[in-house]
C-alpha cells in the first residue's frame, strides 16, 4: 500500500499571483488553509532571484513555515534549452543548469525536482551522481500527449534502469490519463461558436486514433470552422485524451516515480471532468509509492471565460476533497 | 496555447503612467513601465522583438532603453542577455529619449513583443509568440524625475 501525501503546487494560484491578487505569502497561506502537507514551487515563476536562490528568499520561506506550518516539498524546474537566440544549449550547459536546479531545491529543502523532456535521457543520467550527492530526486515530467508507455518515455525508462540510480525517474502529470475531451477545449470551443456536430466529429476521429494529418484533412474537407480546428489540434496535443488510461504503463514505471502532479481542469459534482481519478488513484494506491500528489489547477482562464463559477482556491479545495474521499474509500476496502 | 497568451494584458502598466524626466531644468525623456506577459519570468535573450508605439507612431528602438535588474540595456542588446532574468512580478522601465517629453494628458501606449518560449521545441521549433497590449496612460504631474 502506498504512502500518499497531498500537496498543492502554488502554480494553481497563477492567475491570482500574476495579477497581484495573491502575494507569495498569500499563496502559501491559502495552501495551508487547504490542510495540505506541503507545496510545490515553480522556480521560474516565484523566485525573484531566479535562477539562483537568495538568502532573503530562504528566510521568507522559513518565515512562512513558522507562520503557516508548510514548506516547499518539490521544485518545478524548467528545462529552458531554447534560451539562447542563435543555438540550443549544449549538453554541458543543460547539465550545468540542472545541477543548479538541484542545488536550489536542496537549499529549499525539496526532495524532488521536476525536470522537462528537453533534458535528454543521456543528460538525465549525467546528473544522477549530483542528484545522489544532494539527495534530491530528479524526475522527468510525463505530460500530455506523452504517457508512460509512449516511445519517448520508454527511452527514459531504459536509461534510468540501465543507470541503476535511485535518484532519477519520473514525475507523471495525471493529465496524461485523461479519457475525455478537456472542458476548456470542448465547452470553450462551443462557447466561441464552434459547430457542435463538427466538434463531436473531431472527438470521434481522436477516439478512433486516426492519425493527425489524415484527421486534419477529413475535418477540412468537411469545412470545419477555425474553433473546431483549434480544439482539434489541442486534442492531439497537450490536451489530448485516450480511450483507456495508460495505467499498465504507470505500474511499469512506478519504481521510478517520485512525485505526481495532480493535474485538473474543472470539477463538477465532486469529480474531475476529464481525468478518471478513482481509477488512477487506485492504481497508485496499490503500489509502494511514497510521496506527494500535488493538486495542479490548470483552469486559470475558465472562470473568465464563463465556463466555471469558482476561483482557484475553491477549485483546489474540491480537488483535494475528491482525492481524500477516494483515498479513504480505498483505505476502507483494504481493511 | 491559451496559457501563454492569457497575460498579455500585463504588458503595459497603466497605473504607473508616464513620467517626464527633467535634467538641469529641461525635460529630456519620458518613462513608462512594462511587465513580461506570461505566467513565469524569462531570460531577456528570449525577447526577439520589443516595439513601442505612442499615439500610433512607432518609437525608434535607438531612442529606447530598458531598465531592469538595476541595469540599463538598449533594445538591440536584449537577444544577447541570457544571464539577465526578468522576474514575472518585476516592472521594467522603458526610457525614451525625447526633448520635451510627452505633453500633459493621456497618450495611447502600445507594446508589441515577440518572444520565444524556451522549454518548448520538442522537434526543434520553439514556440514564438506575438504579444501586444495597448492602454491609455496619463502623464503624471508633479513626479518629474531629475536624472
Amino acid at each position: 500500500m502506498a504512502d500518499i501525501k497531498l500537496g498543492v503546487t502554488l502554480y494553481s494560484f497563477t492567475y491570482e499571483y500574476v495579477t497581484g491578487k495573491y502575494s507569495l505569502e498569500d499563496c502559501v497561506r491559502k495552501a495551508a488553509e487547504l490542510g495540505v502537507d506541503g507545496y510545490e514551487i515553480v522556480a521560474t515563476q516565484m523566485i525573484p532571484s531566479y535562477p539562483y536562490i537568495s538568502d532573503e528568499f530562504l528566510a521568507k520561506v522559513s518565515e512562512f513555515e513558522y507562520k503557516y506550518g508548510i514548506r516547499p516539498v518539490a521544485y518545478g524546474a524548467n528545462t529552458d534549452r531554447g534560451k539562447l537566440h542563435d543555438r540550443d544549449l549544449n549538453d554541458e550547459e543543460l547539465v550545468n543548469d540542472t545541477i543548479r536546479d538541484i542545488q536550489n531545491a536542496h537549499k529549499l529543502g525539496c526532495k524532488v525536482v521536476r525536470a522537462q523532456y528537453l533534458l535528454s535521457p543521456e543528460n538525465l543520467v549525467r546528473i544522477a551522481p549530483y542528484a545522489e550527492e544532494y539527495d534530491v530526486k530528479v524526475g522527468i515530467e510525463i505530460h500530455n500527449p506523452e504517457t508512460p508507455s509512449t516511445p519517448a518515455m520508454q527511452r527514459y525508462l531504459e536509461a534510468i534502469e540501465k543507470s541503476g540510480s535511485t535518484h532519477i525517474g519520473f514525475v507523471p502529470d495525471l493529465g496524461c490519463f485523461a479519457t475525455k475531451p478537456n472542458i476548456k477545449n470542448y465547452d470553450g470551443a462551443l462557447k466561441k461558436g464552434a459547430n457542435k456536430e463538427m466538434l463531436d466529429y473531431a472527438v470521434e476521429l481522436k477516439r478512433a486514433d486516426v492519425p493527425l494529418r489524415e484527421a486534419e484533412q477529413r475535418l477540412k474537407d468537411k469545412g470545419a470552422d477555425p474553433h473546431v480546428m483549434s480544439a482539434f489540434y489541442d486534442m492531439y496535443g497537450y490536451l489530448t485524451f485516450y480511450n483507456e488510461p495508460d495505467l499498465d504503463g504507470l505500474r511499469r514505471i512506478m519504481p521510478y516515480v517520485f512525485h505526481f502532479h495532480g493535474k485538473f481542469h474543472a470539477m463538477r459534482n465532486g469529480e474531475e471532468t476529464s481525468i478518471p481519478y478513482p481509477e488512477v488513484l487506485e492504481a497508485i494506491f496499490n503500489t509502494d509509492f511514497s510521496g506527494y500528489i500535488v493538486s495542479e489547477y490548470e483552469g486559470h482562464s475558465l472562470r473568465a471565460d464563463g465556463l466555471v463559477d469558482y476561483d482557484a482556491f475553491e477549485a483546489v479545495r474540491q480537488h483535494l476533497e475528491m482525492e481524500r474521499r477516494i483515498l479513504a474509500e480505498l483505505g476502507q476496502k483494504q481493511k | 496555447m491559451a496559457q501563454f497568451q492569457s497575460y498579455n494584458k500585463i504588458l503595459v502598466c497603466q497605473e504607473d503612467g508616464i513620467s517626464n524626466i527633467v535634467v538641469n531644468g529641461q525635460v529630456v525623456a519620458y518613462e513608462l513601465k512594462c511587465r513580461y506577459p506570461s505566467y513565469r519570468g524569462t531570460y531577456l535573450s528570449c525577447i526577439e522583438a520589443l516595439e513601442l508605439y505612442v499615439d500610433g507612431a512607432r518609437v525608434e528602438d535607438e531612442r529606447i532603453s530598458l531598465h531592469l535588474n538595476g541595469k540599463i540595456f538598449p533594445i538591440s542588446q536584449l537577444k544577447e542577455l541570457f544571464s539577465e532574468y526578468w522576474f514575472i512580478l518585476d516592472k521594467g522601465t522603458l526610457r525614451i529619449w525625447q526633448p520635451g517629453g510627452l505633453a500633459e494628458g493621456e497618450h495611447t501606449v502600445e507594446i508589441r513583443m515577440r518572444h520565444r518560449i524556451p522549454y518548448t521545441g520538442y522537434f526543434g521549433e520553439y514556440l514564438v509568440l506575438d504579444s501586444r497590449d495597448e492602454k491609455q496612460l496619463e502623464v503624471l504631474r508633479g513626479v518629474e524625475l531629475d536624472g
